[in-house]
Parts: C-alpha cells; structure tokens; sequence
C-alpha cells in the first residue's frame, strides 16, 4: 500500500513539473511571437542592394515529383550555372514528399521558431498554406515587388493565379505552379460512341449523355466507364462561384481578407444545385466517382473521360503519343448553360521565409526574378501545363511552336482568356484544409453511391466544416 | 545483515566494512540515472504534457489558452470521425489478433517435427520478419493493384470476377481494412513465428510421449499439452499483437490515408491528423489520451485473464 | 507377416515427404511477396503496366534499376542513416537497460521499488500518444533533423529493463559478494560476469532492437526534412510517391534494402531462437 502511495506522490510532483514546465514554454513562446529577434528588420531589405553581399545557398522546398521535377531541375540549373552564378547565389532544390506530410513539419518549425530548419523559399498549396500565412516568417513577395519594380511586372502575371496567393490585398507568393481543372478525352472513344470528338460535352448535362454512350458495360460488369473523377474543392472551386452569384465556397472571399467563419456553398444553394445536376452523370452510372488520379485509368483506356489538372498537360500529351492515342482537351464542363465561362485556380504558389539573413532572401528574390522571366516561364509550362508564371511566355517562338505541334496545348491560353476578370475562383484557405476537402468527398461520395439523399448530404457537410472551422476559432482566439 | 548493530566481537571475523561511503550510496543511482532521465524527459513528461493540453483549448502555438476539463473529452465523442476511428481500430484488432495467434501458430506445429528440408521452410516462415514495414506496403500495393496485381489477375482468371467490376482492394471502403490486416498480418508473422517456435520446442518430450502412450491424437496433444506449457508465449504474443492492432498507423499513412471513406482511420492515424496535419492540438491530445486508454483497458482484461489461463510452471 | 510393417512404412514415408512438400509450399507461398519484389526489381519500369501481369522479369540480366538507385538517388545515404540510428539506439538501449537492471538486481537503495515501477511502468504508455508531445520537446530543443533527435526516443525499453533483471537474478549473490571481497568493482564486475551469462538474452534483444528501430516509420519521418537525414523507411516510400510510374526503381530500393536485413537474419537466427527460450519469455 505504501508503495503505491509513493508512486502516486511522485506521479503527482512530476506532474506538477509538466505543469509549470509548460507554463514556462507558453510564455516563452509567447515572447516569441510577440517580438521578432531579427537583426535586419524586413522593412529594410532591399533598400540598398537587390542582390546578395555574399555567397548565398537557397534552400528550395517542394512537392514536384516524377517528369515535372526533371523540370523543375533543369530550370534551376540552368539558373545556378547562368544569372545565380553571376550574382553568387546557388539554389537548393529539395523534395520533401507530398503536400500534406510536410506542410505538417511545416507549421511544426514555425511554430517552434526553429529556423535553422526552415527553408528560403517553399511551394505551398492550399493544404499548407492556411497556418503559415500569417506567420511572422512569412516575407511577403509584395514588400520586394515595391521595391524592385523593375525586377518584375505584376501585370505579366496571369491575373486569376496572382488572386490565388494574394492575401489581404498584398501578394503574399509568387504564382509559380497554379493549374486549372479541365477535362481530357479519349477522342477513338468518342468516335466509336457515335460522338463528335470535336464537340465535346459543354454543359453537366451534357456530360451525362455522353457518359451514357461511352460506357460498356457487360452484364453488370463495367469494362469501361464514361467518366472518372472525384468532387472535390479543385473542381467545386469553379463550379461553386459559377453559377451566377459569383460567391465563394467560404466567407470572407475564401480565406483571402480573413479566416473564414462560415461555409456558404451549402446554405446559399450553390452546392445544391451543383450535386443536382451532377446527379444526371450518376445516373447513368458509368461514372467512376470516386478517383482523384485518373490519369493511369485514363491512358490504360478505362474512363474516355476525366476531369484532371492541366499540369498533366505535358506528360498526357507524351503517354497519348507512346500509346498512340488521339487525345482530346476541353474546358471543364459549366453547371448549366447559364454558368459563366471561368475556371478556377489551384495548384500552388511559391512563398518566401524571412530567416534573420538579408542575404538569403535576396538570393531567393533573384532566383525568383529568374522564374518570372519569359524564358523560364516558357520551359515551366512546355514541360508540364503548369500555367506560365509570366503571360509573355505564350508569344515566344518555342511555345508556338509546341503549341502548333501539340494543339492541345492551345487549351490551355484559352482558358486564360475566358477566365479574365473572374479572381473569385479559387481553393479556399481554411484551417484543416485536407479534413476539410476528405469529408466533403466523403459526403458527395455517399451521395452519388446513393446511400444518403441530398439534403442530408449538404447538412452533414455544413455541420461538420462548421465543426472544424469552430474548432480553430475556440481556441485561437 | 544488521548493519545498525555494533558488534566489536564479531570484528576480527568480518572483513572491516568501511563505512558507506557517499560514492557507494550514490551508485545505484548512478547506474539508474541515464534510464530514468530519458523516461522522465520522453515517456512520463510527453505524457502528463498530453493529458494537460487534453484538458484545455490549444492554439496553433502550442498554448493553452482555455480550461476546459471534461469538455473536451464529451465533445470527442460526438465526433463522427473520432468515434469511426475507435470503431475502425476495434475491428482492425478483432479481425487482426485471432489470425496473427494462430497462424504464426500453427506455422511453428509445422516447422516443429524435423522433416525433409526443415531448414529451409523454417527461413521461410521467419523470413517475413527481416522486410520492412514500408517495403511491405509498397509490394503489397503492387499486388493489390487493380489492374496489374497478381491478386486480381488470378480472380479474373479463376472466373470470380465474372459478373462484377473488378475490386480496387485498398480504394474499396468494404475491402481496404482486411486488405491492411492482411498486410500487418504478414510483416508480423516472422517474430512471433520464432517465438512460438522456441516454446514449442521447449515443451518436453517425456510429455508428449506420455500423452500418446495414452492414445491421444495429434490434436489431442497440442490442447492438452502443448498449449497449457507454452501459454506464457502465447499471452505475450496475444499481448503485444493486441496493442499493435490497436495502435496500428504506418501502413495507414503509406497506402490509404484514411481512406476511402474513412474505412481506415484508426485511432492513432487520427491523432496525426488532428494533431499534427491540422495542428489541432486540442483533438489531438484528447484523441491521444482516449487511445491510451483503451488499449491500457485491453491490456487489463488481458491480465486478468493471464490469472485464470495461464500457468507458469 | 512383413506386408504389414511394409505398408505402415511406405504410409510413414509417404506422409512425411508429403508433408514435407506441403511445408515448402506453404513456405514459398510466404515468402511470395519477397521473391515478387526480387523479380520486379529487374523489370523494366515500362512492364508494370502490362496485361496481364508477368512474375517474372524477361531477363535477370536488366541491372539499370540497381544502377539508378545506387546513383541518383540518396539510398545509400539512407540506409547509412537508418544503421546508425538503429546501430546506436540499440546499442544505448542495452547499455542503460542492462545498468538499470544491474542496480536492481544487486543493491539495496531506497525508492528501489517505486523506480523499478517507475520505469516498468513505461510499458503502458504507448509511444504513437507521446508523438506530438515528443516531436515538440525535440524541436524547441533544437534537435530536428539531428541524429540525437531521431535517436532520443528509443532508449528506453521498460520489457528489456524487466528481463535483465530477471536475467541477473540467477547469478548468485553470494558471487558478487565474494568477487566483491575480492575487490571486483560493481562495473568490473557488470562487464565482466554479468554481461557474458547474459550473451543469449542480450543478442536477442539487441537484435529485436535494431530490427525495430530499422523498421519504424512514423517517427523519423515527423523529425527529419532534411533529404541528408532521412531514413530507409521514409526514404523508400518517398521513392515511390516521387515518380509513381518508375516501379522498377522503388522495387530496387526494396531489394538494396532488405539485402542487410537478410544478412543480419541468417547470422543471428540460431542466436534469436536460443536467446528467446532461454530468458526472455519464460514467466
């Protein structure tokens, strides 16, 4: 009995230490937060010199994987034999995995203030980008844009992919590698269903008639789908603010003048009427609704349709030519014919950390001047579909070339230009953006399996992102 | 020994002790001190640390910022998603545990009797062991494929497909949790193979030779006098395969993320991403605590069985 | 009167070779996905995609893929990473285990009891609810992407603290005494007895150690970013999501990995199988 009673009192003062030491912890983290231990305060950089004083190394986080990061590496070689060479600076480009697994670490290190592991310059999509906005680390990419006007023209950028990383009016990161959602079709498919592959459906209703003919089914056995996709907030984010009250899925325009209090799409109709005419291409039930990568169905020949990125664009085009595939490229089909001709943008941007060293940030800033060129822009895109940072790049004798001998390219300018003027269309910024985005899919999955009929849908999809954004609300405030 | 007890006679006799000096007092700690300070610092202090922040509202810093008590904990449980992961993790260990007993089980009866190239098949059983967790995703995943596995290439063959669409083994909400317990199943059947392996053998043979003087069959022999010897092994595996089924995350986190349809979100994979994907340190230490717990209740009820089932002769 | 022994025998002849065949079988079938990834690794990353399915490569000659990831990719790194960790985190494991169960064993202190139920009691604690807690003490220490830092968790190990104990319990006290008359020291004495009559025991968990922290995933992954620092795991998987077409390069890595393991594996198996029933699980 005694024994447990000194294990109990020991277990008690070991506590109590816990206790204490983590009071000791909040406030000194507090300390942190509240003053920036910096010996350049950022305000200043670039007042003097916009290049580095001395060798710089920049540190270059990102998630490209595959053929896009031979890409990627070669444009960084090429600026780190050319210009970084020039100015002394050397761009390090590392693969960290996913989005998800290391905007996790992420908010971890800025959190704890550990900048010794932060990185000079970081790719972040919308999963990772919520919690490091309005970090003290975070260096706006306008504060250097002011002060370098000649270094880059704003008005090169692609105006849709800007709105996307631009938060509380200033732009916060650099549209390195945004994409759209568009769809790709099998056009042999089209013609052996009796379908015009020039004509491709324009409309969700359209899709479902189409789905139909496509679809082969042997007994009740598919063996081949119509269509593969899964909803998800890539696709909502341009079918929500379609549908002509030009709003967002969230309040407070997604997320880019504030945290989001509220989700809208599911009370103002917008949802509704998106899964209700979705419930058309269900229907017919040759949609595979539940692949979020089917470009490998796709080429192995399973759907003769699917809603992907255009950062598939190059890679698609490649595989279509190996397989000797006549490949199609259509906008993403509207909701209904009153839809406007806009689609969204995600993908991801490029943001840049201030890490108590002058000289880092402007070897970062070179290496993105470096990017925004048309020449770098240009190899960006001809190598993936990513949309090119700078506009210009489309007037370049190398891209009309391609575009000349890969006319799918063409698609991509086009959705540009129908895009133009619309900037409300884009993946929401919103805490626990990946819980967020799997229980909607969840939700709309049900929903199409048919085991939960629509209004229950769009209550449980309110409830539950209510939950979530509450949740962050409570105990951030 | 009396060491408080001065007995001059008995000195001449007895090596003269020195008093204790203070380094000889001290040593014990010495010896105890690096162990104690790491089980301080990375078991005891995380772990009150926890339960602390599990009482509280967190913020995205790590601060607490609001004392809520048992709120957090009623809260927890009318999540759907956290109570799904208890479920999950439920029927993961039950579907997990009888299989990962009896086969490495029965694979050690096997590899027991001496027979022609025993050496070999024994590697084999064992040989699981020596790959990795990841690895084993990584394979697994190819043959699971769905269209250029071997699994379904053999299904389609054998004509089990033949009026239905081919089964996405770790995208299909029914299958992707069996298809992750199988998976577990196999990367765990070389350790406890070689354990049981050892206990079977170190039943004595005067037993079993006994027992078959009595006419008892070969099944007979295993229940009344392999089992009852070797159950100190065997609680130890039903044990640790118990926690492993109930804190199981890795294979989550490499092939479904929690998919599809939160089929696979366990307990602890829950924790990861409340806690550390979302940074929502509130959940996420409430999750922990929760987690805890239950597998400590599992682990009670094991106990209290190892009284009632287990001999240790 | 001979026909009946003759038939028993060919019965007990054919069963044993029948069960024997059956035996290697069931064995084959276990080790499937092992010889599943040998042979992936020398395919060609284009034949992954072909139907139907093949298991075996066209040609055991094709060693592009062992080429690419002993070159371009950081493998080799990792796994220098993962030996190290794993080398010294058992290693240290053993050291403070064996001291702890030392202490217990042969001196009498106060608060013995309560320690040894203090650090027995870490069994119950599983390690995946310390993660996040754990992870944060590491980074505000400033040990991300440090050794130290991945290593730091695993030096306890309550299970080896109890067997060690255990373990030294049947070397008699009365020989420590008289080695301690003969003015053995406690460490002389520790290195020097207690260690060699431990030798099965040790070996087994040593080795139970190493083949755990090789393996873990979870934690390396949270405490490193840095590509330098990264383990086998979490480089592997890594591997696999970075290029989810070059299959043939993922299952190399798989191969280059697991050729350590194996080696490992054949040497200590008779050790594991005789340290296990010497001391470890007996009640």
């Amino acid at each position: 009995m005694r024994k447990w009673k000194e294990l109990f009192s020991c277990l008690l003062i070991v506590a109590l230490i816990a206790t204490s030491l983590t009071g000791c912890k909040s406030s000194s983290s507090e300390k942190d937060t509240k003053a920036p231990v910096s010996n350049t305060t950022p305000a200043v950089i670039g007042e003097e010199s916009l290049v580095p004083s001395e060798a710089t190394e920049v540190i270059f986080w990102h998630s490209i994987s595959g053929d896009k990061e031979a890409v990627l590496n070669e444009i960084v070689d090429a600026y780190n034999t050319g210009p970084g060479a020039a100015n002394n600076i050397s761009v390090k480009p590392i693969f960290q995995g996913s989005y998800d697994e290391f905007s996790t670490k992420l908010a971890a290190s800025l959190q704890t203030g550990d900048i010794e592991n932060l990185p000079d310059l970081v790719q972040l999509s919308s999963k990772g980008i919520f919690d490091v906005k309005d970090s003290k680390y975070i260096y706006p990419v306008q504060s250097l844009l002011d002060k370098d006007p000649e270094g880059i023209n704003p008005e090169t950028f692609n105006a849709a992919s800007a709105a996307y990383c631009t938060y509380n009016g200033d732009l916060l990161g650099v549209p390195f590698s945004t994409s759209s959602i568009m769809m790709y079709y099998n056009r042999d498919h089209f013609k052996d269903a009796g379908l015009d592959p020039d004509a491709p459906p324009t409309t969700i209703a359209e899709v479902a008639k189409a789905v139909e003919k496509l679809t082969i089914k042997e007994g009740d056995k598919i063996v081949r789908f119509g269509l593969g996709t899964k909803l998800r907030f890539f696709i909502l984010g341009t079918w929500i603010p379609s549908i002509g009250n030009d709003s967002a899925m969230f309040n407070n325009d997604n997320g880019r003048t504030g945290t989001p209090t509220e989700i809208t799409m599911t009370k103002d109709g917008s949802l509704e009427k998106t899964l209700s005419e979705w419930s058309a291409v269900l229907d017919t039930g040759g949609v595979e609704y539940t692949d979020a990568s089917p470009n490998e169905s796709f080429i192995s020949e399973y759907y003769s349709m699917m809603f992907a990125s255009t950062s598939s664009m190059a890679s698609l085009v490649n595989q279509a030519k190996d397989i000797g595939m006549d490949l199609g490229v259509a906008e993403l089909p509207r909701v209904d014919e009153n839809g406007s001709s806009a689609t969204g943008i995600g993908g991801s941007a490029l943001y840049m950390f201030h890490r108590n060293n002058e000289n880092s940030i402007l070897g970062t800033w070179d290496f993105i001047k470096y990017l925004a060129t048309p020449e770098a822009s240009a190899k960006w895109f001809m190598g993936t579909g990513y949309y090119p940072m700078n506009t210009d790049a489309f007037k370049m004798e190398e891209v009309t070339n391609l575009m000349k001998e890969n006319p799918q390219f063409n698609i991509i300018p086009t959705i540009i230009d129908h895009s133009d003027g619309y900037t409300n269309y884009t993946e929401p910024w919103i805490p626990s953006f990946t819980d967020t985005d799997t229980l909607i899919q969840n939700e709309i999955i049900k929903f199409s399996d048919g085991s939960q009929d629509l209004n229950t849908t769009l209550d449980n999809i309110h409830k539950e992102t209510m939950i979530r954004l509450e949740d962050y609300i409570s105990a951030n405030n | 020994m009396d060491r408080n007890k001065f007995e001059p006679a008995l000195i001449v006799n007895k090596k003269a002790r020195p008093k204790k000096s203070l380094i000889k007092i001290l040593k014990p700690y010495i010896f105890l001190a690096p162990i104690t300070f790491f089980v301080i610092v990375f078991s005891y202090y995380p772990f009150f640390k926890t339960i602390i922040f599990s009482l509280f509202k967190v913020n995205v810093a790590g601060e607490l910022t609001k004392f809520v008590g048992i709120k957090n904990y009623i809260d927890m449980f009318k999540r759907p998603d956290f109570v799904n992961s208890i479920l999950v993790s439920l029927k993961f260990t039950v579907m997990f545990v009888p299989l990962a007993v009896i086969i490495p089980l029965l694979l050690a009866l096997i590899a027991n009797k001496p027979k022609f190239l025993t050496k070999f098949y024994q590697t084999c059983f064992a040989l699981p062991m020596a790959v990795s967790m990841s690895a084993t995703c990584l394979i697994f995943e190819q043959l699971l494929h769905r269209r250029v596995g071997l699994l379904n290439y053999l299904l389609e063959r054998s004509g089990f497909y033949d009026n239905m669409t081919a089964i996405d083994w770790l995208k299909n909400p029914k299958w992707a949790l069996p298809a992750l317990v199988i998976i577990l199943i196999w990367t765990s059947i070389g350790f406890d193979f070689m354990l049981l392996l050892a206990a079977v053998r170190n039943v004595p043979s005067e037993l079993l030779e006994a027992a078959s003087l009595e006419g008892a069959g070969y099944w007979r022999k295993v229940s009344t006098v392999v089992l009852p010897i070797i159950s100190p092994t065997l609680f130890f595996v039903i044990c640790t395969q118990m926690i492993k089924g109930l804190t199981m995350a890795g294979p989550v986190m490499i092939l479904t993320k929690g998919g599809p349809l939160g089929s696979t979100s366990t307990m602890i994979y829950y924790v990861y991403t409340t806690g550390f994907r979302s940074t929502n340190y509130t959940l996420g230490s409430t999750a922990s605590v929760i987690a805890f717990l239950i597998t400590f209740v599992f682990l009670l009820f094991n106990f209290i069985y190892e009284k009632r089932g287990v001999n240790y002769d | 009167m001979n026909s009946k022994p003759d038939h028993l025998r060919l019965y007990k002849k054919f069963k044993y070779y029948f069960s024997s065949v059956l035996s290697i079988l069931l064995g084959i079938v276990i080790i499937f996905p092992i010889l599943y990834a040998i042979f992936a690794a020398f395919k060609d990353n284009v034949n992954f995609d072909s139907y139907p399915p093949r298991i075996l490569p066209e040609t055991f000659t094709n060693l592009e893929n062992f080429k690419y990831i002993l070159t371009e990719t950081l493998i080799p790194r990792y796994m220098l990473n993962s030996l190290i960790i794993a080398l010294v985190a058992s290693s240290v494991r053993l050291l403070f285990s064996t001291m702890a169960s030392y202490a217990f064993a042969f001196f009498e202190f106060k608060g013995k009891n309560f320690l040894f139920f203090f650090i027995v009691g870490t069994m119950m604690i599983p390690s995946e609810a310390l993660l996040i807690s754990n992870y944060l003490t590491v980074s505000k220490l400033g040990l991300l992407n440090t050794y130290a830092g991945v290593l730091c968790v695993f030096f306890v190990s309550a299970t080896q603290v109890f067997m060690f104990r255990q373990s030294f319990r049947t070397i008699s006290g009365s020989l420590r005494e008289a080695s301690y008359i003969d003015g053995c020291g406690d460490l002389q004495f520790y290195a020097q007895i207690c260690i060699p009559v431990s030798k099965p025991v040790i070996t087994a968990l040593g080795l139970s150690t190493f083949v755990n922290v090789w393996n873990t995933y979870m934690w390396p992954l949270l405490v490193t970013d840095k590509a330098e620092m990264r383990t086998v795991q979490v480089g592997i998987t890594m591997l696999s999501n970075a290029d989810s077409a070059a299959k043939g390069n993922v299952f190399a890595g798989i191969v280059i990995i697991f050729i350590p393991m194996l080696i490992l594996f054949a040497i200590s198996q008779r050790n594991m199988v005789y340290g296990i029933s010497s001391g470890a699980v007996k009640g």
